[in-house]
């Protein structure tokens, strides 16, 4: 039985892209993905670039930077790659905060981070709280 | 072509239940190189979400985020794209270049992403770079 909620075609969808990516890498001029060791690359021999997000590769190829910033004990943090935001929620939750560099953020990203900050916290606590 | 296709299966859609965790908040196996959490699933069963930060995140609290865009010049009501993280709209526009556009869902972005994506098409286009299918 498939007991997954979201997205099961999306990432069929998803592997099929980056399959298509991957089969087309005759121009390494051009973002490709290496399926034998899961990254994304952009150029070959001694230039060759690899990363595991798609986001910062292309930040690459484009010269273009993205940031999104956010402040955690009182430091202002700057990532190239959401992805990356996401993973510092993990154990920054106590004391992160985007105010101020909202534009940053979509409205999707700035709720979903509101959602996983919220959720995070509320199981540290109950956690805490078991164990006391 | 099989033991590859296993592979990416597993970056993309991991599954498995062995060795599950039991931890219901985010954690990155590293044995496995992948993100984990148990999560709720259908019908009160729970089950363990494997997978990049953004999936894993997604199934975490039952949100994820959705971009639409054009891939046709002018679009058809069948040809409805989207994509549920922002990496899946760049794979789009890297297969697809020529007639690629998120003007009709400005709204979904932000205003770094538009300029990337304009970044992305302009430097493709300038290339000579066309759709790949």
């Amino acid at each position: 039985m498939n007991i997954y909620k979201y997205g099961a075609k999306t990432r069929y969808k998803q592997m099929d892209m980056a399959s298509r990516l991957d089969k087309s890498a005759k121009d390494t001029a051009v973002p490709y993905y290496d399926g034998k060791k899961n990254i994304w690359c952009l150029g070959e021999g001694e230039d060759r670039r690899e990363e595991v997000y798609l986001d910062r590769i292309v930040q690459e190829f484009t010269g273009f930077t993205m940031k999104f910033r956010y402040t955690w004990n009182g430091q202002i943090v700057t990532r190239r790659v959401f992805a990356e935001v996401l993973e510092d929620m993990v154990n920054r939750y106590d004391g992160l905060s985007i105010d101020g560099f909202e534009e940053d953020y979509n409205v999707q990203q700035r709720k979903w981070l509101e959602l996983i900050l919220n959720r995070i916290r509320m199981l540290k606590t109950r956690k805490e709280g078991a164990e006391a | 072509m099989r033991a590859e296709l296993k592979k990416w299966k597993r970056h993309f859609w991991g599954e498995s239940r062995k060795g599950q965790s039991g931890e219901s908040v985010p954690h990155f196996c590293k044995k496995a190189k992948e993100w984990r959490c148990m999560v709720d699933g259908l019908e009160g069963r729970k089950y363990e979400a494997r997978g990049n930060i953004e999936w894993v995140m997604a199934e975490f609290v039952c949100y994820n985020e959705t971009y639409e865009y054009d891939v046709k010049e002018v679009p058809g009501e069948e040809d409805w794209c989207h994509g549920h993280t922002f990496e899946s709209v760049l794979m789009a526009l890297l297969l697809m270049p020529e007639h690629f556009s998120v003007e009709e869902y400005k709204h979904q972005y932000s205003q770094q992403q538009i300029e990337m994506i304009k970044a992305v098409k302009d430097k493709l286009l300038s290339m000579g770079k066309k759709n790949t299918r």
